[in-house]
């Protein structure tokens, strides 16, 4: 097992020992008191220093928490599918990807999430878990999408966008919540937040909840039987901030949270995967005559046990350490230039638990250091420019034992690579009324773990009885992804409405298949031996727009309607691991609107989307590879505030129909829950 | 001291009324300051008493303080009208509103005054804070914009959250 390097340690250590932190911007803002005061959200989400949403040099969209609660969602992703250019794949009851643009799969790695500054996102599968993550869905302030590549802003992994889950700080914002649901699908869930200030010296707040619920009950193969698992939730986080003195605030959070679900593997078969989660992170921010300096050091512990058997392969386990150190300072420079430049050192320890038939015990070891800034020029009072630029230095090593026969020694994952990533923005206030954003991202996406370095051995015990070898391949290239945008926004206050649109055209270069079958060896062990490893595949292109009219009328009504085309061209190398290629698993076509409704007490909010066919391919032994026609779904929220503390709500999802056929996995079932929240 | 400087007044400024709404975006500013106030908001609203619109503007500051202008947090606002030439009485007041329409040698009294005081100075005469004489500059129409002047925030001991100082325009 490999360790922290001394680096790490110190790294850790000091940004500890200062006591505090940051990723930090989201979690030190007051945003409460600069929404009040400047009549929009704010973000710091494009550039790392806070900006008004409407100058952001991203392309981005903010889910407010009223919005939030009106969805009548417990769960992220579907709040997230009214977002214009995302889609969601759902393979189980809880099981959901979100898809930016296209390039729909399981396990999807082109989005990049992160909650109150801490990366969700897990690096061993390049996956989000939304179902573990640590967080009360009532208590969070905001969520920012930006679509499109925003590696230089954010790190590897926002090759195809990114989200930013906000929740209420409690330097600023008390947030006592609690809410009970029950369901279909036998759903019980609870959630509760209590938080405590201390005036303007800190604050605290602690969240734990937890969900049960039935997998749905579509028809599976045997094999598919055996791992399938009904959902489950437990999790527990606390934060702390505090003001140190007028200019140094320092911030600590932790984590803990598991899960259970039934849900597709990248190659599309179906598992039981049960996923533990612990973190603890520190931070600073400290306004200085050199800038705002912040500090954010932080550690993501995470264990995948998976109770995937078949005859292709055994239950394993794999755990994965995150550490991550970020120092960086933002100042302007006159009254027109702001820049931010910042550093970072990231370590990786990634450990397979399986069962090896050759003798072997591996374990992988990355090294990550960055350098970047981000350069905010304000040309003229309706003219701004943002560039952004990252440099990344990776360094890989093999720090367990591998099998000596091997098609890959030991030596062979001693390697590294440099990748480098920019983002540029205009934004032009043409009038009062009008945005145009110009915007190019070079967006990098690295292999998953998975990639670099799953290795294990085991026997097919299909007939064959040969030795199936799955290595690593150190020597695979990150995918590039160039993203090109042109976006318009017009207010339109006579109809108390924003239209926002969007253009874009992306170039994806050396996307990576996972575990491709490459060949058979000869070895002692076995006399042929089938090698499988991932390789980097082809090259595809994207293009397509978003269009949307979104407004509130004072009288209650309010209303979002979207539309969303994408159309994506493969070379003829690529196919996903899922089987089919990107072209075939992207829905061209998505059409949203939502309608809501607020009179006194009650809340009324209904929401239809329409998506047009796609192909999708689910392997159970025996395949369902499935054209899946267009389809559309209802979902509706009925909300009754009983006093000024209690709301008691019922909402529905695919209410349309008992099931609906939303791809190979299986049939998306009706779901209702009553659900009673407390504010106090 | 404020006496002695009102004697060096300078012209007019072409006025437009101060109204609840700029009002209401000066006192948002309050949460962001990084000590913050506590307890009750006690704002100096001053005017050149030898200016017809700075006298008009202050009446409307005031019914505007009066009319329920709320302190975010909840703390009570608490009005008073100041003449430019009584500065003295400005002893206690947390938050000083410079009407529009003042002379231009008013800055420098109003500036002296909160520097020496540790008041919060802020104006919808941005020229007030382009002279950093004021520490706000507050722009409410189309939209919100907040002009920021370091040098008179350092001169009267004010300091503002980091976010608030990458959001507010510099002077």
């Amino acid at each position: 097992m490999s360790r922290p390097t001394t680096r790490t340690a110190l790294w850790t250590v000091l940004s500890f020992a200062g006591g505090f932190s940051a990723g930090a911007e989201a979690q030190t803002l007051d945003y409460d008191s600069l929404e009040n005061l400047f009549g929009e959200p704010i973000t710091t989400a494009a550039t790392g220093t806070p900006q008004k949403a409407h100058a952001s040099a991203a392309n981005m969209t903010i889910i407010t928490a009223d919005e939030i609660r009106q969805s009548g969602s417990r769960n992220i992703p579907q709040i997230l599918s009214r977002v214009p250019g995302l889609d969601i794949l759902r393979s189980g009851a809880v099981a959901y990807d979100v898809g930016v643009r296209g390039y729909q799969e399981p396990m999807q790695s082109r989005l990049l999430v992160l909650l109150d500054g801490r990366q969700v996102f897990q690096d061993d599968y390049s996956r989000t878990v939304w179902e573990n993550l640590p967080v009360n869905v009532d208590d969070i302030r905001q969520i920012e999408v930006v679509t499109g590549a925003a590696s230089a802003l954010f790190g590897s992994n926002a090759s195809g966008g990114v989200v930013n889950i906000i929740t209420y700080s409690p330097l600023y914002e008390t947030s006592d919540k609690a809410s009970v649901s029950y369901g279909s699908n036998r759903t019980r869930q609870g959630d509760v937040t209590a938080s405590g200030r201390m005036e303007d010296l800190g604050g605290i707040k602690i969240s734990a909840g937890g969900m049960n619920g039935q997998e749905f009950g579509a028809r599976r193969s045997s094999s598919e039987q055996g791992v399938t698992q009904d959902p489950a939730h437990r999790y527990v986080a606390a934060s702390q901030v505090f003001q140190l003195s007028s200019d140094l605030q320092a911030f600590s959070d932790f984590s803990y949270s598991k899960s259970r679900s039934t849900e597709a593997y990248f190659s599309g078969r179906l598992g039981g995967i049960d996923d533990f989660v612990s973190s603890a992170r520190g931070g600073f921010t400290w306004q200085s005559a050199l800038g705002t300096i912040k500090g954010n050091a932080y550690w993501n512990h995470s264990r995948v046990e998976n109770n995937d058997s078949s005859p292709y392969f055994v239950a394993y386990a794999d755990t994965t350490d995150l550490f991550v150190n970020q120092l960086e300072d933002a100042f302007r420079v006159g009254s027109d230039h702001t820049f931010r430049i910042f550093g970072e050192y990231r370590h990786i320890d990634f450990r397979l638990d399986a069962p090896q038939v050759a003798p072997q015990s591996p374990a992988l070891a990355e090294d990550v250091y960055v350098l970047g800034g981000t350069w905010l020029w304000q040309i003229r009072d309706d003219v701004s420019w943002t560039n952004a630029a990252r440099i990344e230095r990776l360094g890989l090593q093999e720090t367990g034992t591998i099998w000596s026969e091997s098609v890959m020694p030991a030596s062979a994952y001693d390697h590294s690579l440099a990748t480098f990533s920019d983002n540029s923005g205009v934004v032009y206030t043409l009038t009062e009324q009008d945005t145009a954003r110009l915007a190019y991202g070079r967006g990098v996406q690295m292999p998953r773990l998975l990639d670099y370095g799953f290795i294990a051995t085991n026997w097919n015990t299909s007939g064959s009885g040969r030795l199936q070898e799955r290595v690593g391949n150190p020597f695979l290239k990150p995918t590039i992804v160039r993203n090109y945008e042109i976006d318009f926004d017009h207010k339109m206050p006579a109809v108390f409405s924003t239209m926002r649109t969007a253009v874009f055209f992306e170039q994806n270069t050396s996307l990576i298949n996972t575990m491709t079958n490459v060949g058979t060896v000869q070895t002692s062990v076995s006399n042929a031996t089938r090698t499988a490893y991932s390789v980097n595949m082809g090259d595809s292109d994207g293009y397509g727009g978003e269009i949307q009219i979104k407004g509130q009328h004072p009288s209650g009504l309010r209303w979002d309607a979207s539309y969303s085309y994408a159309i994506v061209e493969d070379s003829p190398s690529v196919k996903s691991a899922l089987g089919v290629g990107y072209h075939d698993s992207t829905p061209k076509h998505h059409v949203r609107l939502l309608l809501g409704y607020s009179v006194g007490p009650w809340e009324f909010d209904g929401d239809g989307e329409f998506l047009s066919s796609d192909f999708t391919r689910r392997s159970a032994g025996t395949d369902f590879s499935t054209y899946t026609p267009g389809y559309s779904t209802l979902s509706a929220r009925i909300g009754y505030s009983l006093n000024e503390h209690l709301t008691l709500s019922l909402s529905g999802t695919n209410l349309s129909q008992a099931r609906t056929w939303a791809s190979a996995f299986p049939s998306v079932e009706r779901q209702a829950l009553l659900t009673l929240s407390a504010r106090y | 001291m404020g006496g002695l400087l009102w004697a060096a007044l300078g012209g007019i400024t072409p006025v437009s009324a101060t109204d609840a709404f700029d009002l209401s975006v000066g006192l948002k500013t309050l949460p962001l300051l990084s000590q913050r106030i506590v307890g009750p908001v006690n704002m100096a609203i001053v005017f050149d008493p030898g200016s017809p619109e700075s006298r008009a503007d202050a009446d409307a500051i005031k019914a505007a303080a009066d009319g329920g202008a709320e302190v975010p947090g909840g703390e009570r606002l608490v009005p008073m009208l100041v003449a430019a030439d009584d500065l003295s009485r400005l002893k206690g007041a947390r938050l000083l509103f410079l009407t529009q329409g003042a002379r231009a040698g008013a800055f420098d009294a109003v500036a002296l005054v909160a520097a020496a005081n540790g008041i919060l100075s802020m104006s919808a005469d941005l020229a007030c804070v382009r002279a950093n004489k004021c520490v706000l500059g507050i722009v409410s129409r189309p939209t919100v914009e907040i002009y920021f002047s370091r040098p008179a925030a350092v001169a009267s001991h004010i300091g503002f959250t980091p976010a608030f100082t990458m959001l507010a325009k510099p002077n």
